[in-house]
């Protein structure tokens, strides 16, 4: 039986990568029996959610006019 | 040929906050971003012959931009300091699981998540827990989660020496952002 450290560590790489078939059993097998781990995966989803979210929002920052200015005499330089 | 509605002297205008914006999220560093905001405008001028016109100048633009990140972390990445022990959050570790490698703590159930992403508290909130993060911890998850850099070119170009070692460092990463959230957000929500 996996330990809850090597649970987590499991559940994270099932998001980067796809895990050998006796990985994803024993991860299972674990989660089945073990609730703190089921919220841990749950909360890695949400996390990855959350990172997605971040970098489709329309954010506040903007080039500085000074800052335009800069790259639009290099690039037309050119 | 591609339809040239699209002037190359409006891009700056058009695209420049998004180019830029995207670049600073990743190499958090002002002076870098308008750089590759600039490198990238000129070599969409280049190329611009080239451009297919299958994608739009906004998503050909964004590719580019990639690519000179991408670079940027390569050529930089004997400058990147390595991550210590304590970055991979042993001590962490060692509050959250007792000896035999089981829970220690009770984690807590967030409730309805997704009703917070839209939340701009709660975004900020995430925003600091990320700038927490070692450098190379959050360049490898911005690459990897939201780009989709593959882990072989991720340990290539963070330095990482093998593949395990990248899902390990992946793996604490986000257990010290889900435990940022939950100390910043959830136990109080
Ligand atoms: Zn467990």
């Amino acid at each position: 039986m996996l330990s809850c450290k090597q649970t987590i560590e499991l559940g994270s790489k099932n998001l980067d990568t796809v895990l050998a078939w006796h990985q994803r059993l024993e991860m299972k097998l674990h989660l089945m029996v073990c609730h703190n781990c089921r919220r841990y995966i749950k909360h890695l989803r949400f996390l990855q959610k959350v990172i997605v979210s971040i970098d489709k929002q329309d954010s506040n920052i903007h080039l500085s006019e000074q800052a335009r200015e800069r790259i639009r005499k290099k690039i037309f330089s050119k | 040929m591609p339809s040239k509605t699209e002037k190359p002297e409006d891009w700056l205008d058009d695209y420049g906050d998004m180019l830029y914006c995207y670049a600073l999220l990743r190499v958090r560093s002002e002076a870098t971003a308008e750089d590759l905001v600039q490198e990238t405008l000129l070599a969409g001028f280049q190329g611009f012959e080239k451009f297919s016109g299958k994608s739009s100048v906004r998503t050909w633009l964004m590719g580019i931009l990639k690519h000179k990140i991408i670079d940027f972390f390569r050529k930089n990445r004997h400058e990147q300091t390595l991550l210590k022990e304590s970055d991979l959050g042993e001590d962490l570790l060692a509050h959250q699981f007792d000896q035999r490698g089981h829970w220690s703590i009770e984690l807590l159930e967030w409730k309805t998540p997704d009703q917070h992403l839209s939340n701009k508290q709660f975004q900020q909130i995430f925003q600091q827990c990320l700038s927490r993060l070692p450098q190379r911890m959050l360049d490898l998850f911005m690459l990897r989660t939201i780009d989709g850099v593959s882990s072989e070119d991720c340990c290539d170009i963070l330095g990482f020496d093998s593949n395990n070692q990248l899902w390990v460092t992946l793996s604490r990463t986000r257990m010290r952002l889900r435990q940022c959230l939950e100390i910043k957000w959830f136990s109080n929500s």
